[in-house]
């Protein structure tokens, strides 16, 4: 593979796997961007090993685990998840497609069908990345009914991507 | 209670939406990065180049350009960067290539997004001596939701600068702000007796300056914004106490640049956090302030706010909807400085529909008392936790403080504005020379425990020692 098309890949696939190690480091998006750093510097110096015939997101994910556990060996207070959990997180990951790039056009597709009530949370939270205080202030409502609707907003998204999904399983 | 499995799916969409929203203010950063790139190297094209000699840069420090995983595998992924634009090619030869701050305005951006874009991005590029800003330029940008304008501080004049090639490259950080800077006019209350500044204090401007300045090199008018350099300083104006969010502080002392003037220092300060405060909680004490000013007409013949310089008109700027909101948090502090003819004007009416303090239709019970103002301060602010709207207002009298005898925050706060003003080139200070800024600057030496003030006393003594 040349650099090139190293280069696609590292773009195509980025906000994916950030996506993916934020959920097994716990939520830790700083921590999550530098693992996924190290797994591209890790992916390009041994690309040479890398079976063309596999999916490569899938092989990135797996760099991705192994550099989560040598933190947490490093660190004992980092907890690592079990192989059965992140086999848990892998299936639902292939569910929903989140392992594609495509996954955000729609995702983007799906906030746009969301009620409005819904919608305004998860815009005000999320893409104006507050806390859940400060972004229940600017909608005028108390914490716990921000919480909630976020949560009513997560499972509608997710139903709405398991529904647009474009391989069989 | 959900399940094991909810959890994690629960987890998933949360990381999703956040990646996805990390991802479009990424995005916008790029499409930024393409506007500059075409934006300076055609302007770079159609101007002719100088023949400089070049300034050797080292690939050191520099401002932050958040583009995630380029980094770490080198500048191939991005070739907008390093690419043919910055070292090869004629047109190296000739532009000389610096690390260059942008500011970034946008419009029409959404509102929630814009709060987390760069407000400037610094970017190592090739500089020819172009100027970029006629609003038709601004309007025909490859990127319509955004105006990017670049040009170089330094005039075409090449003989002013240092052709001695260095040993040891050192970095030349320096920013560059939209367009040619216009001073703000004078105005009178009859006319126009609102005013209004930004509550930011930034003071990037005056780290420029002092870099310059250190460096032997001449300061452009358009590097200099003089509130940036009044706000580089800090001023102990009190703390507010119990329900008080601000502390509004303004006083008046005569103008050592001119004696029919007179200057104004206003101030605002925010609460300030203990050292014991949680630094988990906000500090955050007000959303949307906003600061506006009446002057009185029966005070006041003529202003003008020093700083604050504008790249539109005023009418732009009123059109623009007048000075932006800003959040602030405790601790926060602001000084302005405006310079001001008294006079007792004629009384006159107002406009239909506008809502004045001290031009009353009818004769005012309260009339003989606001004569004595100068001016009224008004600052509007949402409390951040409730959304409640407040108001903090406060009215300046008495007569004028020789400047001598003022506040030593006052004379130091005017003396930089002199600075300032000096180094833009404005008018009405015919015969002021920098002896005369370096009098005032030294005359607290003795008793000012303020360091960085001793500094600027020294800048202010490479300016004197460059007028020889």
């Amino acid at each position: 593979m040349s650099r090139e098309e190293f280069s696609d890949v590292v773009r195509n696939n980025h906000a994916t796997l950030c996506a993916y190690a934020r959920v097994i480091t716990g939520g830790d998006g700083v921590r999550a961007k530098e693992i996924v750093q190290d797994a591209f510097v890790a992916a390009w110096n041994n690309i040479g090993k890398f079976d063309v015939t596999r999916d490569i997101s899938s092989w990135l994910r797996g760099i991705i685990r192994n550099k989560w556990r040598e933190v947490c060996r490093r660190n004992i207070r980092e907890v690592s998840l079990s192989h059965d959990k992140l086999e848990l997180i892998e299936h639902q990951l292939t569910e929903i497609e989140a392992d594609r790039p495509e996954v955000f056009d729609r995702l983007a597709h799906c906030r746009e069908q969301l009620p409005e009530t819904l919608a305004a949370s998860v815009k005000t939270y999320y893409d104006g990345e507050l806390s859940t205080q400060e972004a229940a202030a600017r909608l005028r409502i108390n914490g716990a009914t921000l919480r909630k609707r976020l949560e009513r907003a997560r499972t509608a998204l997710r139903e709405c991507l398991e529904r647009n999904v474009s391989r069989i399983h | 209670m959900k399940s094991q499995e909810e959890c994690y799916q629960d987890d998933l969409m949360d990381c999703l939406l956040k990646e996805q929203a990390r991802k479009d203010r990424e995005q916008v950063i790029c499409e930024i990065e393409h506007a500059i790139m075409s934006q300076t190297l055609a302007q770079a094209r159609e101007h002719p180049t100088v023949d400089w000699k070049r300034l050797i840069l080292s690939g050191a420090v520099a401002a932050a350009v958040v583009l995630g995983f380029g980094y770490i595998l080198g500048a191939s992924l991005h070739p907008k960067l390093e690419g043919p634009h910055t070292n090869t090619g004629e047109d190296s030869e000739k532009l000389i290539p610096m690390w260059v701050t942008y500011r970034v305005e946008y419009v029409g951006m959404d509102k929630e997004l814009e709060t987390k874009l760069p407000r400037e991005i610094a970017y190592k590029r090739p500089i020819a001596p172009v100027l970029l800003n006629k609003k038709e330029d601004r309007q025909n940008t490859s990127f319509p939701e955004m105006a990017i304008s670049a040009f170089s501080p330094y005039d075409d004049d090449p003989s002013r600068f240092s052709t001695a090639e260095t040993e040891q490259p050192r970095p030349v950080l320096v920013t560059q702000f939209p367009g040619k800077l216009v001073d703000q006019n004078w105005r009178t209350p009859l006319t126009q007796p609102l005013s209004s500044f930004s509550l930011d204090s930034e003071n990037a401007s005056y780290a420029n300056i002092r870099h310059v300045i250190c460096e032997g090199l001449p300061v452009s008018e358009n590097l200099v914004l003089i509130e940036e350099c009044i706000n580089a300083f800090s001023y102990d104006y009190p703390a507010p106490r119990g329900d008080q969010d601000f502390t509004l502080n303004a006083n008046i002392l005569t103008c050592p640049w001119n004696d029919r003037h007179m200057l104004i220092k206003i101030g605002i300060q925010g609460r300030v956090m203990s050292a014991s405060d949680n630094s988990n909680v906000s500090s955050l004490i007000a959303k949307d302030a906003a600061i506006q000013i009446e002057f009185n007409p029966q005070r006041v013949e003529s202003y003008r706010l020093i700083g604050y310089a504008l790249c539109l008109s005023d009418e732009e700027r009123t059109a623009a909807g007048g000075s932006s909101c800003l959040d602030i948090h405790a601790g926060h502090q602001v000084t302005a400085i405006y310079e001001v003819i008294p006079l007792r004007p004629v009384f006159a009416a107002p406009k239909p529909g506008q809502r004045l303090k001290y031009q009353a239709a009818a004769p005012s019970p309260h009339s003989a008392s606001r004569v004595q103002e100068w001016l009224t301060l008004k600052l509007n602010y949402q409390d951040p936790e409730n959304g409640e709207s407040r108001l903090q207002q406060a009215a300046l009298k008495g007569e004028a403080i020789m400047w001598h005898h003022a506040d030593v925050d006052s004379r130091f706060a005017s003396t930089v504005a002199l600075f300032g003003m000096k180094l833009r080139g404005m008018d009405g200070l015919e015969g002021i020379t920098w002896d005369h800024v370096l009098a005032m600057a030294q005359y607290d030496t003795t008793i000012s425990p303020h360091q960085d003030r001793g500094e600027f006393i020294s800048l202010v003594k490479a300016l004197k020692s460059r007028q020889r």
